[in-house]
């Protein structure tokens, strides 16, 4: 009998019940209670009581949903703080000059809020307002402005991933937009009718009939480029209609008066107390869709895809409201690719999530995942592709800085390749 | 035996995520609440002893990591500080809002743990097993409590349970044999007999 093992008793049996002893000390202490009664009274109680504990302490762990509502009042808690201080991000002329006057009041726990919701930026640089962006946007900004005087910085919470649209005013040039992602990307800039392909421009001025164009934007995040024409007719109605590169009309934006009554009763259920924004009528060769934002009482506002069926085809989510699994198989599938957009779609066999993503040779991929991250389909939107979805989703912010989205119908691709 | 003067954290594959998490990376820190999650909630059930309550803590610590990730240079060092928090704010929580009787305090459920009679029903089986657990973990000091739940809730190993409370591997050893020392003997012969005779 080993003197150190029965001396240690307490210690080696509770190591062994506790899956603290390796294999060879495991088999030594073996050995010793073979031939020493004692000890393997207090090894049996040991291991009593660690089964005892297993069997009352595992019920308690929590349930599979666990993750997911730490996520999401996490994400909740963000959007709460960011939107109390998203106007920090808004450039106030003002700034530059009085930083130092705006520290003091701080300091003295007034004014600073005020002073900064003051409106109308005007065209000077805006160098304290970048200071506060990270140093990849600000570098794109800088980039693409090409030393125009950036008068104004708006980050857009509400996109997925955060986007920004600057604002730029040149002297002799008027206002000019454009947009970057987090990673400082481009995702659309103002253009003009001059400028956009021939079959575009075609389709813009066939569209204009009485009214008048305020101006077009080109999109650049999901690869292809796309367009977005705001019109305003002669009764002051503004609209965007999205064109692709050829010239189709895919998405034209609607008045909630013309939505089919099925389809407005189904969005006034969703909105509850909150509010409808933006709703875009968009076509493909499956069907048409209702795209509405929609904006709650609480939290950030939300897509969501209609069918003419009044039924909920999709909706947009983020990637902290994907279940952890998914979001494991879509960042194993996403590498160095930059994320467009997640979407939860919904069809007779059940709930799915869609991801697009511009890969990093600067293709348009769909990705669509089970709800346990099983990648169900892999599709590339290229022009060559035959499962070419039409209508890209696409985002782009008009001449207001209000930064939005056009969605494409949400049917899912047919499956090809899976390149797991 | 061996392992009293083995490195801690020798293996932490979760490096990167942490780091990216520190740096500012939203997504990483959402991995990082998937990745600790269930650690800190067993933290906090060992203190508070109740899965709402435990929820809450772990809601609270991930907001104040969020709010302060800044501040933590070394990812190594992150589970433990999030360990650390997330036993803080159950302290707090139970400060605050500690009943002054828990169920598992009923004297008929106690005397029926004590005699560790066998009940009519799976249901009161289980309210009272649960219940003598809380009564012989509440003997327990935090951190020997803190222990024992990542092991036998989450079914953690040493490894992992030395890098969560920011242990070696011997000094979690040392704990977990007097835990569970203190445990048996509360318990008693008797008890672990019928426990262990009635599933």
């Amino acid at each position: 009998m080993s003197t150190d093992l029965h001396d240690e008793a307490e210690t080696w049996s509770a190591a062994a019940a506790t899956g603290g002893l390796t294999a060879a000390e495991l088999q030594a202490w073996g050995d010793h209670l073979v031939a020493c009664p004692a000890c393997r009274k207090i090894n049996d109680e040991n291991l009593a009581m660690s089964t005892f504990l297993k069997k009352t302490l595992g019920p308690e762990s929590p349930d599979g949903g666990f993750e997911q509502r730490i996520i999401r009042r996490l994400h909740e808690a963000r959007a709460a703080k960011a939107s109390r201080w998203s106007g920090l991000f808004v450039f106030h002329p003002a700034f530059a000059g009085v930083a130092a006057g705006l520290a003091l009041l701080a300091l003295a726990g007034v004014g600073l809020l005020v002073l900064l919701e003051k409106p109308a930026p005007s065209a000077s640089t805006a160098t304290g307002a970048l200071a506060g962006l990270p140093s990849v946007v600000r570098d794109a900004i800088q980039r693409q402005a090409g030393g125009r005087p950036v008068s104004n910085v708006q980050k857009n919470e509400d996109d997925t991933p955060v986007s920004y649209t600057i604002t730029t005013k040149a002297p002799d040039a008027g206002e000019w937009d454009f947009t970057v992602a987090e990673d400082g990307t481009l995702l659309g800039a103002d253009t003009s009718l001059a400028a956009v392909p021939a079959p575009v421009r075609n389709a813009i001025t066939a569209q204009l009939g009485g009214s008048k164009l305020e101006g077009v934007e080109k999109n650049f995040e999901d690869g292809d480029p796309t367009y977005v024409a705001t019109i305003v007719s002669r009764d002051g109605q503004s609209r965007d209609l999205a064109f692709s590169a050829d010239g189709k009309l895919f998405s034209r934006e609607i008045a909630p008066g013309e939505l089919p009554a099925p389809v407005k009763t189904a969005i006034d259920t969703q909105v509850g107390n909150g509010q409808i924004g933006e709703i875009d009528k968009t076509t493909d060769e499956a069907g048409t869709s209702y795209v509405v934002t929609i904006s709650p009482e609480k939290g950030p506002s939300r897509v969501l895809t209609f069918g003419e069926d009044a039924r909920v085809v999709s909706r947009e989510v983020t990637t902290l409201e994907l279940p952890p699994a998914v979001r494991r198989a879509l960042d194993a599938q996403l590498q160095q690719g930059r994320l467009s957009g997640i979407e939860q779609t919904f069809d007779h066999d059940g709930a799915a999530f869609r991801a697009t993503f511009i890969g990093v040779d600067g293709h348009p991929r769909d990705l669509a995942f089970s709800e346990e991250g099983q990648l169900v389909v892999a599709a590339s939107i290229t022009a060559t592709n035959p499962l070419q979805i039409a209508h890209h989703p696409f985002r782009h912010h008009h001449r207001h800085h209000h930064h939005r989205r056009h969605h494409r119908p949400h049917h899912p691709p047919v499956p090809t390749a899976i390149n797991q | 035996m061996k392992g009293d003067s083995e490195p801690q954290n020798a293996d932490f594959p979760e490096r990167e995520t942490v780091r990216r998490a520190l740096r500012g990376d939203d997504a990483a820190f959402d991995d990082v609440v998937v990745l600790y999650g269930r650690r800190l909630y067993a933290v906090a059930y060992a203190v508070v002893q109740s899965r709402t309550e435990a929820e809450d803590v772990v809601q609270e610590t991930f907001l104040k990591a969020f709010a302060r990730r800044w501040m933590i240079r070394d990812p190594e060092k992150f589970p433990a500080w999030l360990c650390r928090t997330a036993r803080n704010q159950a302290l707090d929580a139970l400060r605050k809002h500690r009943p002054q009787s828990l169920p598992h305090d009923d004297p008929a459920m106690q005397e029926a743990v004590d005699k560790g009679v066998a009940t009519p029903s799976a249901h009161l089986r289980a309210l009272e097993r649960k219940g003598a657990v809380h009564r012989l973990l509440n003997a327990l000091p935090d951190h020997h409590r803190v222990a024992v739940t990542l092991r036998f809730m989450e079914g953690m190993d040493y490894g992992e349970i030395a890098a969560t409370m920011g242990l070696s591997r011997g000094a979690l050893r040392g704990i977990l044999a007097r835990a569970m020392e203190t445990l048996r003997k509360g318990a008693g012969s008797a008890f672990l007999t019928a426990h262990s005779e009635n599933p």
